[in-house]
Formats: C-alpha cells, sequence, structure tokens
C-alpha cells in the first residue's frame, strides 16, 4: 500500500509524446475525409447583403454552407446566444465566419473559398480599447457595454476622504495569444443520425450543446470525443464550439466525415486571446501605510460578441483590490464591445490584468509614503479571518505572507536593495528587483460549482483495474497523471497502474465541468476521492473486510463486487457546501471555496541604449495546497512564468486601421524561447484546504499573475519611474518617456 | 509543373524509396508519404522548431526543407527513430521523468534537438535548444534534461576508457 500523493511519479503519457507516438488529431488520417476552410469577412463592420459564389468553376466534389443552410440555431451557444455561427447581415468583426466550403483536396477547398464575393455596406467600427475607454468614460450608459460588474463594500467615497494619502493610477495591458503548439483542429464525422466530434478541446461538455443546437439535433446524438490536445491555456475553452458547429455543418452536407485545421496565421488572426485592460486605481492609504480605501474601474475589451467575458469580468473584478485588506471598496468593472474578434479565456482568466494594476500601484503607495514595498505589502496582506472585498471571510489555508517572506529570503531582497545603491549610477545598464503578490480564487466564481454541477464516475473492472471517467481533460498540465494518483491513494494506496483516466468521451464519461479555472484538481479531484471513499467501503463490505484494515487481495476483492460483470461504476455528484453563500446580482459572499496564494520577485537589468529589459532571475514561491505530484505542479509554476514573461517583455499585438491583428505569424508575435528563460526559482507551500482532495487548491492558472508587475516594478526601481503599460516592449518605454535616463 | 521525384533515403536507418512531388516539404513527405507523424507543423515558416530533424546529423527545419534537393542516400533521423539510437532510451526517460513533457506538441521536434546536443556537447544547452518553441514548460526542464543527460553519458564514456 503506497502513498501516492506528494510522490512526483512520471507522466503516465509522457514516454509516448518524448517518443513520437502520440496521435494529435492532425496526425490521423480519417477514412475519405474532406477538409473544412472558412469564408471570411473582409471588412471589420458593416452589412452583408449577398454572397455570390463564381459558378463558372466545377462545384463537384465541392460542398458550400451558408447562414441559410443552418438546420438549427444560427448561433455559438455559451453565455449568451450573440454570436452567429455564420453571420448574416450583420458583420462585427475583420475575419468572422460568413461561409464554409469543404472539398478532399484542401487546396481546391481554398481557392473555391477565395471565390466568394461578399457584398457588404461597411461601416465605421470601433477596434481599439483606447477608442472604447474613451467612449465609455463620455456616455457610461451607451450600448457598448456587453456586461457591468459593481462590486461595494463600506463607503469608499467617504474613506476616501478621510484617507491622510490618496494614490492614482491608471493601468494598461495588451491582448495576449496563446500559442498553444499544436493549432486548433476538429473533426465532424456523420454516424447515421448522430454526429461525432473529434478535436482539440477543454470542454467536451461545452461543444456537445453548441453543436446540438446548431444542428437542431439532440444532445445526445452529438458524441464529443477529447484528442492528444497540444496545449491550450484557455484558448480551447469556448473557440472549439464554434469550429465543431462549422465541421458538422459540412459534414452534414456532404455526407462525410470533415476536418477543419488551422495553419498558425489563421489561428493567431481570428482565435480568442487575453482581454485587454484599461484599470483606474484610486486608494487612500493611512499615513503609517495601512491600506483603507480602493476605487477600482475595471475596463476589459470584450470584443465583439459576449463569449465568455461575463465571467472574466467577473474574475478580473473580485480580484481587483489584490490580496489586501481594504476596509471600504467600490469597484466599477465593464466589458467593452469592439469591433474585434471576441476576447475569451486565457490563463489567469482576467486575474493577471488587474493584478498588473494593483500590484503596480502598491509599489507607487510604498514610493509616495517612502515606505518598502516588501514591508508594505506585509501590513496589508489578507491573513485569516480577514475579509476580501466581497465580503468573504477566510477561514483557512491563507499564505500571502508566507509566501511574500519565502521570497524576499530566497530573492535576498534586503542585501540587493543595498547593493543597488552602488551600481546603478555607474553605469549604462541598470538593474532592478520587483516583487509582487498574488492570488488566485480556485474553481468557478460564486455559485458557479453549483450550476455546474459535476458528476465524476469511478469504473471498476476485471483484475482489479480502475478507471476513472470524467470530461475533465489532459492538455499538457498532467490530469491523467494526477487525478489516478488521487484515486490510487483514496483507494487504500493501490498500484497506482491498476487506475486510468483516458481522454473523454461524452459517451461515456459523465459531465465534471469544463477543463478550466483550477478546478480540476480542486474540485473534480476531490469528487474523485469521495467517490472512491465509497467504492471502497463497497469493496471492504463485499471482501469482509474491518473498516480499520486494507483490502488484502485487491483484485480478488474487485472480482467479488463485479460478479461475473465487465464493469461496476459508482458516481458522485457536487453538493454545494452549505456554508458557502454567494450573490451573484451584488457580488457578496464566498467568491471561491478557497484560494491559492503567490509571491513572485523578478531580478532585472535594462540596456539605456536599446531599453531591452533582461531578467536575470525569478523567485516564486506558490501555496497551492498539498502538491499531489509535486513535479507537475512545479511544471506548471514554471511554465505559467515563461508565458507571463512574454506578457509582461515581448508579446505585441498591435491592430491596423482596418481591424487586423499585426503580429499574426511567429516570426512576429514573439513568445519566449530558451534564450529568455531566467533562473527559475521555485518553492512550494502546502498550506491544506480541508475540502481539496487530500488538501489540493488549484495551480494552473496561478503563476501567470504576479509576473508582469514584478517586473515592472524591477524597472521601476531601475530607472526611477514606471510603465504603466505592458508589453513592456522598448518602443513602450520610450513612448512613456523613460529613455535616455542614463544618469541614475 | 511539379514532377514526380523519386529518391531512397536513410529514414530513422532504414533504407527506404520514396516518391512525391517536386515542390513537396520534407515535412509533407514524412507525414504524407512515409506516415511519420512525429514531426509536427506548429508554424510552417521556421519559427517554431516543431518540425526539426536531423537531415545527415545536421539539425533541419523539415517545414522549411524542399525534400526533392535531398539526394539518394541521404540519412535523415526524426523523433520516431530516436528511441533505437544510443542515447534515446535515456533522453526519454529523463525527459519525462524532469517533467520536460507536458502537452507534447513540441516534443519530438525538441527530442531531436536535444538528440543532436548530445553530439555536440559543446554547445550551450539554452542556446541548443532555442530553435524550438515550448508553450508549456518554460524551457527549465527541457535544458535540466540535456544537462543531466549529458553528464551521464559523459560519466559513462570516462568510465569505458577505464
Ligand atoms: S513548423 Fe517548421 S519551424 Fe514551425
Ligand atoms: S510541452 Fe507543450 S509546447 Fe512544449
Amino acid at each position: 500500500m503506497r502513498n501516492w500523493c506528494g510522490e512526483p511519479v512520471p507522466r503516465v503519457d509522457g514516454l509516448d509524446k518524448a517518443r513520437g507516438r502520440t496521435v494529435y488529431l492532425g496526425d490521423q488520417s480519417l477514412d475519405g475525409a474532406l477538409f473544412g476552410v472558412l469564408v471570411r469577412s473582409p471588412v471589420a463592420k458593416g452589412r452583408l447583403k449577398k454572397i455570390y459564389w463564381d459558378e463558372s468553376i466545377d462545384w463537384s466534389g465541392l460542398f458550400r454552407v451558408e447562414a441559410e443552410d443552418i438546420p438549427g440555431q444560427n448561433c455559438v451557444s455559451i453565455i449568451k446566444k450573440d454570436m452567429p455561427c455564420l453571420a448574416f447581415d450583420k458583420i462585427m468583426y475583420l475575419g468572422e465566419p460568413v461561409a464554409l466550403v469543404a472539398s478532399a483536396d484542401l487546396g481546391l477547398a481554398r481557392s473555391a473559398a477565395l471565390t466568394a464575393k461578399q457584398d457588404i455596406e461597411p461601416e465605421k467600427p470601433l477596434l481599439d480599447i483606447r477608442q472604447a475607454v474613451e467612449k465609455y468614460r463620455q456616455e457610461p450608459q451607451s450600448d457598448g457595454l456587453i456586461h457591468s460588474i459593481d462590486i461595494e463594500r463600506g463607503d469608499v467615497q467617504n474613506a476616501l476622504a478621510s484617507s491622510d494619502l490618496i494614490v492614482d493610477g491608471e493601468y494598461w495591458t495588451g491582448p495576449q495569444e496563446h500559442v498553444y503548439l499544436e493549432p486548433q483542429v476538429v473533426a465532424a464525422i456523420p454516424r447515421g443520425d448522430k454526429i461525432e466530434i473529434l478535436g482539440s478541446m477543454q470542454c467536451p461538455y461545452y461543444v456537445r450543446p453548441a453543436v446540438a443546437l446548431a444542428l437542431g439535433m439532440p444532445d445526445e446524438n452529438i458524441i464529443v470525443r477529447q484528442t492528444p490536445t497540444g496545449g491550450a491555456f484557455g484558448g480551447k475553452e469556448d473557440f472549439p464550439s464554434s469550429i465543431a458547429i462549422h465541421a458538422a455543418l459540412l459534414a452534414q452536407k456532404a455526407h462525410a466525415p470533415v476536418k477543419i485545421i488551422f495553419d498558425r496565421q489563421e489561428d493567431i488572426s481570428f482565435t480568442t486571446k487575453r482581454h485587454p485592460s484599461c484599470v483606474k486605481l484610486k486608494a487612500g492609504v493611512k499615513a503609517d501605510g495601512t491600506f483603507s480605501a480602493l476605487e477600482a474601474e475595471v475596463l476589459l475589451d470584450g470584443g465583439a460578441y459576449t463569449t465568455l467575458s461575463p465571467v472574466v469580468l467577473s474574475r478580473a473584478a473580485i480580484h481587483a483590490c489584490g490580496p489586501y485588506r481594504w476596509r471600504d471598496v467600490g469597484v466599477k468593472a465593464r466589458t467593452l464591445r469592439t469591433n474585434m474578434p471576441p476576447y475569451g479565456a486565457f490563463r489567469g482568466f482576467g486575474a493577471p490584468q488587474v493584478h498588473f494594476a494593483i500590484e503596480s500601484h502598491v509599489d507607487e503607495i510604498a514610493a509616495r509614503l517612502d515606505m518598502d514595498p516588501v514591508e508594505l505589502r506585509k501590513k496589508n496582506l489578507l491573513r485569516e479571518g480577514d475579509q476580501t472585498a466581497t465580503g468573504q471571510v477566510l477561514k483557512e489555508s491563507v499564505s500571502a505572507v508566507a509566501c511574500l517572506e519565502s521570497v524576499s529570503r530566497a530573492a535576498d531582497y534586503a542585501a540587493f536593495k543595498k547593493k543597488l545603491e552602488h551600481v546603478q549610477s555607474t553605469r549604462h545598464k541598470k538593474y532592478g528587483l520587483g516583487v509582487a503578490s498574488f492570488w488566485h480564487g480556485g474553481g468557478f466564481t460564486g455559485a458557479g460549482e453549483e450550476h455546474i454541477a459535476a458528476e465524476v464516475a469511478i469504473d471498476l473492472m476485471e483484475g482489479g483495474r480502475v478507471q476513472v471517467a470524467i470530461s475533465s481533460t489532459e492538455m499538457g498540465q498532467g490530469e491523467r497523471t494526477t487525478i489516478p494518483q488521487i484515486a490510487a491513494q483514496a483507494l487504500g494506496g493501490i498500484p497506482l497502474d491498476l487506475v486510468s483516466c483516458d481522454l473523454p468521451d461524452t459517451s461515456n464519461a459523465p459531465d465534471s465541468g469544463p477543463t478550466v479555472a483550477s478546478r480540476t484538481i480542486m474540485m473534480v479531484g476531490a469528487l474523485v476521492e469521495s467517490c472512491c471513499m465509497d467504492v471502497l467501503a463497497y469493496l471492504k463490505k463485499v471482501s469482509k473486510t474491518r473498516d480499520d484494515e486494507q483490502i488484502a487481495d485487491w483484485p480478488d476483492a474487485v472480482g467479488r463486487a463485479l460478479k461475473g460483470r465487465p464493469k461496476i461504476r459508482f458516481a458522485k455528484k457536487y453538493e454545494k457546501p452549505p456554508d458557502l453563500k454567494w450573490n451573484e446580482e451584488r457580488h457578496v459572499g464566498d467568491a471561491y471555496a478557497a484560494y491559492a496564494w503567490g509571491a513572485v520577485a523578478a531580478r532585472v537589468s535594462i540596456d539605456m541604449l536599446t531599453m531591452e529589459t533582461t531578467v536575470d532571475d525569478i523567485w516564486c514561491t506558490v501555496d497551492a495546497g498539498k502538491a499531489i505530484n509535486p513535479k507537475i505542479v512545479e511544471g506548471q509554476v514554471q511554465g505559467g512564468l515563461v508565458q507571463a514573461l512574454g506578457y509582461a517583455l515581448f508579446e505585441n499585438l498591435q491592430v491596423s486601421e482596418q481591424g487586423a491583428f499585426l503580429q499574426n505569424r511567429l516570426q512576429n508575435y514573439i513568445v519566449p524561447t530558451s534564450m529568455d528563460t531566467p533562473g527559475l526559482h521555485v518553492e512550494l507551500i502546502e498550506n491544506m484546504y480541508s475540502r481539496g482532495p487530500f488538501g489540493a487548491k488549484g495551480v494552473g492558472e496561478l503563476p501567470m499573475n504576479g509576473l508582469a508587475p514584478a517586473i515592472r516594478n524591477a524597472l521601476r526601481q531601475a530607472l526611477g519611474q514606471a510603465p504603466n503599460r505592458i508589453p513592456m516592449i522598448p518602443e513602450n518605454l520610450v513612448e512613456q518617456g523613460l529613455a535616455g535616463n542614463t544618469g541614475g | 509543373m511539379e514532377v514526380a521525384v523519386n529518391r531512397r533515403w536513410n529514414v530513422n536507418g532504414q533504407e527506404i524509396e520514396v516518391t512525391f512531388n517536386s515542390g513537396d516539404r520534407l515535412l509533407d513527405v514524412l507525414r504524407n508519404d512515409l506516415g511519420l507523424m512525429g514531426a509536427k507543423e506548429g508554424c510552417g515558416e521556421g519559427e517554431c522548431g516543431a518540425c526539426s530533424v536531423l537531415i545527415n546529423g545536421e539539425l533541419k527545419l523539415s517545414c522549411l526543407q524542399l525534400a526533392a534537393v535531398l539526394s539518394d542516400g541521404t540519412a535523415i533521423l526524426t523523433a520516431e527513430g530516436i528511441e533505437n539510437t544510443r542515447q534515446g532510451p535515456l533522453l526519454q526517460e529523463t525527459a519525462n521523468r524532469n517533467g520536460a513533457v507536458q502537452c507534447g506538441y513540441c516534443t519530438p521536434g525538441m527530442m531531436v534537438a536535444m538528440y543532436w546536443l548530445m553530439e555536440h556537447p559543446k554547445i550551450p544547452a539554452g542556446q541548443g535548444l532555442s530553435g524550438n518553441l515550448c508553450r508549456c514548460t518554460g524551457y527549465k526542464a527541457l535544458i535540466d534534461t540535456v544537462d543531466e543527460c549529458r553528464r551521464i553519458l559523459a560519466g559513462k564514456k570516462d568510465g569505458d576508457m577505464t
């Protein structure tokens, strides 16, 4: 009997991947499959009157679909139903799909799609968050809002008026592209009255109802199977639903399997990205550094349609005050509509944007008070028993201070600060060390987990084999390894190789919810653990094992339970703990069941001639509760940090006057390489969460939150003034007047 | 005009004969004609390294490589062939143990680059992997894997000599 939780066991899917044997959907040939391509609108806004096809070409073997051919509802259903699968009448962004073409020959499909002439009456688009913010500030009640959330606690105006010091600031963040290495890919295969969808995805049970609605079919007739997924990071949360519908529409028309594969340029140009943001903060502080009141205006660019923006906004609003104690809070959060492809989920989901603002702002407050930024944070960080902006009392597993102390110790913060006074003034290179604290709520916000009502199942099979059936997906984060570790341990420490967790198939796996929101281990893992406890109790009964004893012969006990059947299934459904309360309308109450915590320090140098920033070392300590597989947790933190490094320093997306992203290939959209990887010093603190599986919380998104402001704060120290906009590419630093100051 | 080209190569240690169009990229020939799906197309323009292979021992991007210019007798090693090399199993197992494999999409290309780095021990790991993008791992586990395998292989060699 073994203790699996806490073991850095190698991933179950790792060796196949290393041997080049894993078959991704693009590697799979489907009998008789056609390739589907999208016809996209050439303008960002307008009225589409008609599509003319070139009938002089040979259309035999070619299939096409327009909006009027859609048998069900013409929408990609997620939170709202405002986004059409194929635009008709209204064009809302450049590249919006208006029609589909399929052929066995990809080249032919592409050239046929190019013959489509769209008769469009163009209108003036709103493309940029700057214009959108300006418009919103002039007329806040306009129709340009996708969603609004207000959080109020105490009396923020009064509290600001009676503060010793008021600090204002405004912070901007740009869009970020996921660059999962495997571009979007999906296939639809007609099977009698059913349609099977294969795809690289995070959420099979988002795809299923979306396809069913558009095709006018019952949910059960859509079978969704996840294929090995080459990275996702949120980019395969809602987006696959839309191309799954496209493939299904074509497959139905052609009575043949249809595959849609994006190349990198199409992928960067037209799929979701992290929401750009503008966050305005006004903080009221006491002379001794105690935080008292915070007023925040959080504006996100949502792009053309609602998609996931309301929930992204909610997470942004709740995390906007940072992991700090404020007595009075007023948050006004809005998602603005622009004529850009809808912005969507990306690791962190609204939290990285507001962390950039609040963590930069804390350093501004420290500067005004002439206080050390680490000391100022320690004074105000949330502790057990404190209340968050939504009035949630933090009852357990709070590690904000411990993480910050660990990081400043590891980075030798005090010594560095001393040394800096000598090196700074003599070089054309300047140095800085910046810190940031961060947090991340695990699981869906508010009543989200209750609405999802996740279900898991455990199948017992011959030979004592155990299969965990859940819709949670493996996308590189280690779910197929970590979930079996939880199950093997909960079943009494049975051999790990008896337990498996396959890629989900909706005809077998119950809906355990989408693979998002750092919820797979914390929420789904907890259900798996509790389901396993039912299994264990049952097996002890049939094998006549006493409660306090181990089952002596596991395969035999399972055999007795099976009684000759090939398998038996146990199931468990989420039940909301009675003490969690949430008021969605007012955004008051227990926003998350538990929070993960972290702190990060970055040591940077900046070349004053080129204004290029180099990050030399990153120290990061996180508390995500029990690290079920410490190697995997560490990998999540390291990978998240390097994504955050790109977000902070390189990943720049500009929008052309027509509404296209200027950086739409890997030649000009720059992500970190191995040469950019600084020293990564990660430490884990395990502050157990009582309802998590063996004490675990979520870790997937957390490491994305703090690094950008830590780098910014390091630059502040180096330059004396700070950029308030990311990415902090040299051009942006120059534009903000930070160049040329080599005096020190 | 495209014409059919016929070549005899040594792919992953096996003599093969293949016919393809004169304009085909090596990536297409490997995937479509030889059924070797290890090399992936992550960008198609030489930026990501997911399509990396060795051509006569040189690290190359198969998405930028015109297949027709590779004459008869060319030796090609893809991710699938690494397992049967001397260093292969060590590299693959160390990578997995170190957490250098996450989503796995960059991995075949990475393994080829890592194998090449075993043959070129003077090139620093971080530099040698810089043509291969990985969006999952943050590179540290990959770099550590190269360093660790080099140490082990160097140790073995010393051992052999005494
Ligand atoms: S596919 Fe060849 S470098 Fe990206
Ligand atoms: S493991 Fe996913 S891109 Fe490298």
